[in-house]
């Protein structure tokens, strides 16, 4: 894939990710619900650096996602999702430029993708919390 | 140009064979050492190992399961490097268990200087160097 292609990605699944944790937010509690918004937040600054860095050639966002949140539990196991695949998408974009700008950006990425999932796994009781080499698969 | 006494006296004498050489037809220049050629990325592979395996030590003697669980991902992290997976040298004295701020420093610390080298590595290892930052990055959160 080309540089243009990971970031066309990175794109599509930041605007997925800012619907997600619209729809999660509101099956958690207060505390939860504090992060999920802090993480929406965070997602929406990183796809606008993203779409910036397509010279405003991003696609936009589909009109509703694919998103089924029963209560806590599935909510705290579609952010864990959520920023994994994120950390995928950011190590792609690493490995696949030499342009330091946007290396430093999918390094930036992939290291708050990684720390948000743990944040969420030990909100969830998961063990382990961390994972050894995040985004690569 | 006619070559004075005294200046033939002094090129029989081998006085001035040298300026004589500098003079004469040039002889081909002889082939300067060329530097090797160094790939960075064996000095950024190593300066991780170091890190790595710093850091593993620094988990000698910790004995919580976020400890332990840590100190496994270290060693996949050396693996994935290369480098070699090898226990800490024993001591007579046992080494005092680092206090969860100080691993929490050194993880930090960690995390920075692999995600610094992942801007100057080439993509294979830029990416592994990205995913050792962001899991070093995250291992605060289990310690807390």
């Amino acid at each position: 894939m080309t540089v243009q292609d990971r970031l066309v990605a990175l794109a599509e699944a930041e605007h997925a990710a800012a619907y997600g944790y619209g729809v999660l937010g509101a099956r958690l509690d207060d505390a939860g619900r504090r992060f999920a918004r802090t993480a929406y937040d965070s997602h929406r600054a990183r796809r606008d650096q993203v779409i910036a860095a397509l010279g405003g050639n991003a696609p936009a966002p589909l009109a509703s996602y694919d998103v089924a949140v029963a209560d806590p539990t599935e909510a705290l196991a579609l952010a864990v999702r959520i920023e994994t695949g994120l950390s995928q998408r950011w190590r792609d974009l690493v490995g696949d430029t030499d342009d330091r700008a946007l290396r430093t950006l999918g390094i930036a990425g992939l290291q708050e993708t990684a720390v948000r999932a743990a944040q969420w796994r030990k909100r969830a009781g998961t063990s382990p919390v961390t994972v050894a080499l995040p985004g690569a698969g | 140009m006619s070559t004075s006494p005294s200046r033939r006296r002094l090129l029989q004498a081998g006085l001035l064979a040298p300026l004589a050489a500098c003079t004469s037809s040039p002889s081909p220049p002889s082939p300067r050492p060329r530097p090797a050629l160094v790939d960075p990325d064996v000095a950024l592979r190593a300066a991780a190992v170091a890190r790595e395996q710093q850091l593993i030590a620094r988990y000698a003697g910790t004995s919580s399961p976020a400890a332990l669980a840590i100190r496994a991902e270290h060693e996949q992290h050396l693996l994935a490097l290369g480098g070699p997976v090898a226990s800490p040298v024993a001591s007579p004295i046992p080494a005092a268990a680092a206090s969860v701020p100080q691993l929490v420093a050194a993880e930090r610390a960690a995390a920075a200087a692999h995600a610094a080298d992942a801007l100057r590595a080439s993509r294979g290892l830029a990416a592994l160097l990205a995913s050792l930052a962001a899991s070093e990055a995250s291992h605060p959160v289990a310690l807390a």
